[in-house]
């Protein structure tokens, strides 16, 4: 796998799985109340911390008094304010979009788990940026973890426990090396994501290393144990809010619809998600072709396969870049129309710039991050610019995604006080019953493992990407009625219990 | 019809895209007697050349299309070329058929490698068809776009351009000569070496045309698909017998249509879903059909002596110390390293058990494999399904085929160790039984299906052995009589069938054992839910799961118990017969031996090792997936460093094995933490680091051109000195003083940095001193002449130095005798 010969090619195979991540994203939560839609943050970007009231449901407990020793150990930045705190009667505290940042001075003592310490907490993060056919793939998880490490150290920590935190690189396929090498030491692993997870999920579950990833890929992973998401992502669950949106829009469309899948597992299982749950909504898949994720040369016979099937909405899933723009480009010369629905995969820059030609409009993208042209609307987004622009790194919806899952372990991490263990990082991370990172994504309920029923929908027009539903700038619609359940061949594999938790690598 | 002249458009544009490529791989193998495997990865880097100056925004970019064509043609693709003929392939000449395959498959992975390394960031590299995407024209209702028309035009072109260099020219005239008769040409003051360079050019050009007219039509530029595009150019190339060009450009337009015509015909793979990878399969079995009806080449009757490459078959009382030793070093370190490193080694040492195979089957057969991972990634899987796969309803239908592949193993190995008639009869019985009572009584998998998931059983190894042994043998059945290039051809072709129509095979398969239960006996899905986690064995009571080190230590148990049969093998009757078959088949088949059973039998043998070894590094791992880790690549890499460690020694597997599964990685993360640590000289550690990860391994590979014996030979040379008599007290010196390191180590004492820099000094000097010391000892002390030799082989050394004593005149200098 050192020889680079091997995998440019997984460049490809990963973003589908990366889109898996999305789509879990997409995917959501179950018994949750219909109405609700973070609209509350549409804050302007200047408006710095007029909402930490907000934030009571997901942060316990607010020490009400700071303590100031935090001076040594922080190499600050100005824009932390251990001083201006000191003067101000009531501490305002600063907030990370609307819940307050859960990082403060402290005075919590004991080595109460493995990698945690008096005045320090050991976590390992990860990506994939060492492979070889795709140096830096995914990196925007481990910049994001330092930088929001880093602010959160400057804010004095959990509770006073300096974090510390490794940033491990699986290289696509050394996961099982990384887990081996963080077992014995790490507290947690946080906000990673590796595009192979499977690879490594039984090593960690024969460690019992509990970890709050970015997203997970393989079925086994995504319903791990000791793990909690963000965003879940189950195997077992979608939400249909795009295909709602694509009912209520094209009518027409329902019952010739397509579908058209790279062929690797990522994107099959994906696939397999949309075939087992678009037809209670009425839709008919007359055609599902499988393409060659390597790439065509030659996607004529496609395009000829769709139009005598008189297909009029095709579910893509893969990469924008290079297959589906190549598909799109033949589609056009053999003047075929129809609607196209993708996953949140498909929101990035690449694929935007890629789209001058207006050769891919009528792409319709389905997402539940909050797209960074709304830094404006939404707080959440603008500090998470703010701080990568600080910081430096790169900026991506995955690097959300780790900024989210880092949010929802420090919240978690600070409300377990000076008994941090694992399992109260992790059961207070599942009392929390609605969490958007702050605002950076549909409302989810992390313990419950279900991704919430909501969405948004953006489409590819020209080199720009349009928020068409809901119109409004840094909202989501939810609906009850778009959670779906159901398993596929995938999520028996997982071999889950009652909880849906897989018992795959469970051994007693 | 519409339809009938859209895929005969798009085929044909296809087709002629392999053409022109086939056409440049046939103009350098004809000169040079090279088949050029990094053709289609010089097409690929041209092809991203071209696209940095065409198309990139950033350096160099935006040149317009003639322009950045005429350069990458006429500049840059003819440098490659002929720099390759030059510095490369020059020094191939009298090296075996298997170093004239290695190098070029290193080149190949060199340039995979180097293109990775140049563009390595993210960025989609999208190269636009000519006149961009929009533009097209149409006969009736089908569209054509520009694109198509220019790549059909331009290979008419090259055609007649090709018909008119080689009929009509001096060069093109010369270049053909040289084909026909090399010797007759020099007699007649051509020169060959000058038409060689020229053709070098040319079929760089060739795979730069290739490579630009394809890439637009792929989408973007992907390194591994825009290489292996051109691969399925061998097939037209093999069709016009690597000399014929006309031939060749319809073999590439035959195999673009046959592609588009089963597109049409499947539904793109709808119609017959098990049979959905075909579509791009289509040519490499094209390739393999070719390859199996071409007329028989002639069997070879050249003697070894012409090759650079020697062998020394060890004894086999040294290879059960040397076994020893080597279980008991990895014990050793399996209690200083940590878990990681473990693995890594743990991964090295499968590998190199998988390596063995390659062992039997080209250094001591001299028949070419590519193949290896093929087989690996078969027994991997058959362990996996034989236990643990939930899908294979086993019972009785499954202990019958593993009987009848026990009986087929031995029909096709035993008699060529000499077991014949009644004997054989009864020897194969006996196995059946065997494994009939290992896989029913001491399984307990019979029955359910589902074995204990903890752990897999030793059964399901022996299982993987027999059908990967059983695969083996169909797959050399038909290639039986292909030697060199054209055998290494059809197994790459085998491992290219592996990887997309079994590896990626979704329909869950059938069968039915006749006589046997009721329905289908086996049903079972592959990578049905995306990876398999494949359970490691357990016995004993020893925990492999939770514990590397007992993994790691079995291993290399495995891997000694595996090469001291390999020797021992090789010292029987059995071992010179395939000893004899390699030096001169012809010899052979005149003496009255058995070629067939021969072949086929060692095939399988071996077919089983690389399966049994795939099925133990898959439980090393834990989890395979379909793109990893038993992929076409992965195999030449690995069939490379055998190679490049010695593919004719038991360590030349193992060193290559830990070259590739421990040595590049352990290398690359050395230097990225000096680069970490001190940044001030990032730089330089970066790039160091960077080469190791990207070209390392296919630097190695075309470093063998300078030692074909490889690095295992160069060891052994290194510390002959060790092992006189004299040296004794150095040897014993420097294993008490690593012995000691080593407490240290374990009672952590010092760490493991401390511990590398006393280890690796002691190990590499030890024998230096004992040479500077034997050499003084040699001054002083003489021995008497009539001990000489006794506890040691005659060297050159002791010969002149016999000579000298006894006043003879100096025997001639043999040419470099093997280790």
């Amino acid at each position: 796998m050192h020889i680079g010969g091997h995998m440019r090619t997984v460049l490809k195979l990963v973003i589908p799985w990366i889109c898996l991540a999305f789509i879990s994203s997409a995917c959501g939560g179950s018994n949750r109340t219909v109405n609700e839609v973070p609209t509350d943050s549409t804050a302007s970007s200047t408006t710095s911390s007029e909402d930490s009231g907000q934030s009571e449901e997901t942060v316990s407990e607010q020490p009400e008094t700071q303590e100031e020793e935090t001076a040594g150990d922080n190499e600050t930045e100005p824009e932390t304010e251990p001083e201006t705190q000191e003067e101000e009667t009531e501490p305002a505290y600063e907030t990370f979009g609307d819940i307050t940042w859960p990082c403060n001075p402290g005075d919590v003592s004991g080595s109460t788990a493995q990698g945690v310490t008096d005045d320090s907490i050991l976590i390992g993060g990860g990506d994939d940026r060492g492979f070889v056919g795709a140096l830096g793939l995914n990196i925007t998880q481990t910049d994001t973890l330092k930088a929001f490490v880093e602010k959160c150290n400057s804010l004095g920590g959990i509770n006073g426990r300096q974090i510390e935190v490794e940033l491990y690189d699986a290289k696509l396929f050394e996961v099982s090396a990384v887990w081996l090498d963080a077992c014995p030491r790490m507290f947690m692993m946080v906000g990673e994501g590796f595009a192979v997870d499977g690879f490594g999920e039984e090593s960690r579950v024969q460690c019992e290393l509990a970890h709050i990833p970015s997203w997970t890929v393989s079925a086994a992973a995504a319903h791990g144990p000791l793990m909690i998401q963000p965003v879940p992502n189950p195997s077992d669950r979608i939400p249909l809010s795009m295909a709602h949106w694509v009912a209520e829009n094209c009518p027409d469309c329902v019952e010739s619809s397509a579908t058209m899948f790279g062929n690797f597992g990522a994107t099959i299982e994906t696939k397999d998600k949309v075939l087992a749950s678009y037809p209670s909504l009425g839709f008919e898949f007359d055609v599902n072709l499988e393409y060659n994720i390597n790439g065509e040369d030659d996607w004529t016979p496609f395009v000829l396969a769709l139009k005598d099937a008189g297909a009029k909405h095709v579910y893509f899933t893969g990469a924008c870049l290079p297959n589906y723009q190549a598909f799109r480009a033949t589609a056009a010369v053999n003047n075929f129309q129809a609607i196209y629905t993708t996953d949140a995969n498909f929101y990035e820059n690449a694929c935007k710039n890629a789209n001058s030609d207006g050769v891919m409009n009528n792409t319709f993208v389905r997402s539940s991050f909050v797209p960074f042209e709304e830094r404006d609307y939404v707080k959440a987004v603008d500090d998470y610019l703010n701080i990568m622009e600080t910081a430096g790194g790169e900026v991506a919806l995955l690097g959300m995604q780790t900024t989210s899952a880092f949010m929802l372990w420090a919240t978690a991490a600070k409300a377990c006080g000076s008994n941090l263990t694992r399992q109260c990082v992790l059961d207070e991370a599942a009392a929390i019953s609605e969490w958007t990172g702050g605002g950076l994504h549909v409302p989810s309920d992390p313990g419950v493992n279900e991704p919430p029923p909501c969405g948004l929908v953006l489409e590819l027009v020209d080199d720009t990407y349009e928020r068409i539903f809901p119109y409004e700038p840094g909202t989501f619609a939810c609906d009850e009625s778009w959670a779906a359940s159901f398993t596929t061949e995938w999520s028996e594999a997982a071999q889950l219990d009652e909880n849906r938790v897989s018992q795959k690598f469970v051994t007693e | 019809m519409t339809e009938l002249i859209t895929f005969t458009v798009v085929g044909l544009a296809i087709g002629s895209i392999y053409a022109i490529a086939s056409a440049g791989l046939v103009v350098t193998y004809t000169t040079s007697g090279i088949f050029n495997f990094a053709h289609g990865a010089i097409g690929m880097f041209t092809a991203f050349i071209y696209w940095q100056l065409r198309w990139d925004e950033g350096w160099g970019g935006q040149w317009p299309a003639p322009l950045a064509i005429l350069f990458v043609l006429l500049v840059v693709a003819p440098i490659i070329g002929i720099f390759l003929q030059l510095v490369v392939m020059r020094g191939l000449e009298g090296t075996s058929e298997t170093t004239k395959l290695v190098i070029p498959i290193a080149v190949m992975l060199a340039f995979i490698g180097a293109t990775n390394w140049i563009w390595q960031d993210l960025e989609s590299r999208i190269p636009e068809p000519f006149f961009g995407r929009q533009s097209k024209w149409s006969i009736g209702n089908t569209y054509i776009t520009t694109h198509q028309t220019i790549v059909v035009a331009i290979a008419i072109l090259l055609a007649l351009f090709l018909r008119f260099l080689l009929t009509s020219t001096r060069i093109g005239i010369t270049m053909r000569a040289v084909v026909d008769n090399r010797k007759l040409v020099q007699l007649n003051g051509g020169r060959p070496d000058r038409a060689a360079l020229l053709s070098w050019g040319f079929g760089a050009m060739m795979a730069a045309v290739a490579g630009i007219l394809i890439s637009p039509l792929l989408g973007s530029l992907n390194v591994l698909a825009l290489t292996l595009l051109v691969v399925n150019a061998y097939a037209a190339a093999i069709f016009g017998r690597l000399k014929n060009l006309p031939l060749t450009f319809v073999g590439g337009l035959a195999i673009g249509l046959s592609v588009s015509y089963w597109n049409w015909i499947s539904g793109t793979g709808r119609k017959w879903p098990w049979l959905s990878e075909l579509r791009t399969t289509i040519p490499v079995v094209i390739l393999f059909a070719i390859l199996i009806v071409l007329p028989q080449e002639r069997l070879r009757g050249s003697s070894i002596e012409k090759y650079k490459e020697t062998f020394k078959v060890p004894s086999i009382k040294s290879t059960a110390i040397w076994g020893g030793v080597l279980v008991t070093v990895i014990s050793g370190f399996s209690l200083i390293l940590e878990n990681k490193w473990e693995f890594s080694l743990s991964k090295g040492i499968s590998f190199g058990i998988i390596g063995l195979s390659m062992v039997l089957l080209t250094g001591y057969a001299g028949e070419i494999n590519l193949a290896p991972l093929a087989f690996a990634g078969i027994g991997a899987i058959t362990a996996y399904q034989f236990d643990v796969g939930s899908g294979v309803e086993t019972g009785a239908g499954f202990a019958t085929l593993a009987v009848l592949l026990a009986v087929l193993f031995g029909y096709l190995v035993f008699p060529a160790f000499g077991i014949n008639r009644y004997k054989l009869w009864a020897s194969i019985s006996i196995f059946a039984a065997g494994v009939f009572i290992l896989v029913t009584v001491f399984d307990g998998t019979t029955g359910t299906g589902i074995a204990s998931r903890e752990s897999m059983s030793i059964s399901a190894f022996v299982v993987a052995a027999l059908v990967s042994g059983a695969v083996g043998a169909a797959v050399a059945l038909p290639a039986l009589r292909l030697r060199g290039l054209y055998l290494g051809l059809a197994t790459f072709a085998f491992a290219i069938f592996v990887d997309k129509m079994v590896y990626k095979q979704r329909r869950s398969l059938s069968l039915d054992v006749p006589f046997v239960g009721d329905g289908e006996d086996i049903t079972f899905n592959i990578f049905n839910n995306g990876a398999l986690n494949i359970p490691r064995p357990g016995f004993w009571g020893i925990d492999f799961n939770h514990n590397q080190s007992a993994m790691l230590i079995l291993l290399s148990i495995v891997f000694s118990l595996i090469s001291f049969l390999l020797v021992v093998l090789r010292r029987s009757t059995y071992g010179r017969q395939l000893s004899a078959m390699k030096d001169s088949p012809a010899a052979c088949a005149t003496l009255g031996l058995n070629m067939v059973k021969l072949k086929l039998s060692v095939f399988t043998l071996a077919a089983a090792i690389a399966g049994f070894g795939g099925a133990l590094h898959a439980s090393n791992l834990r989890a395979i997936q379909e793109d990893a880790p038993f992929t076409v690549f992965e195999g030449l890499a690995l069939f490379m460093l055998t190679v490049v460690g010695g593919i004719g020694y038991i360590s030349g597997a193992l060193i290559g094995g830990i070259l590739y599964g421990t040595a590049f990685i352990v290398m690359g993360d050395f230097w990225e933490k000096l680069a970490t640590d001190w940044s001030s000289f990032g730089w330089l550690f970066t790039i160091i680091h960077d080469f190791f990860i990207f070209v390392g391994p296919a630097m190695a590979g075309i470093g063998l051109g300078r030692n074909p014996n490889g690095i295992a030979s160069q060891v052994f040379d290194g510390y002959r000195a060790l092992r006189r008599r004299e040296a004794r007290p150095i040897l014993w010196i420097g294993t008490i003083i690593t012995v000691v390191f080593w407490s240290l180590r374990v009672s952590e004492v010092i760490d493991g940095w401390t511990f590398l820099l006393l280890f690796f000094p002691t190990i590499l000097l030890s024998p230096l001193i004992a040479e500077a010391k034997t050499k003084d000892l040699r001054q002083t002390q003489t021995q008497p002449l009539e001990l000489i030799g006794i506890d040691q082989d005659f060297s050159q050394e002791i010969l002149d130095e016999l000579n000298e004593q006894l006043n003879l005149p100096a025997t001639p200098a043999k040419s470099s005798t093997e280790s």
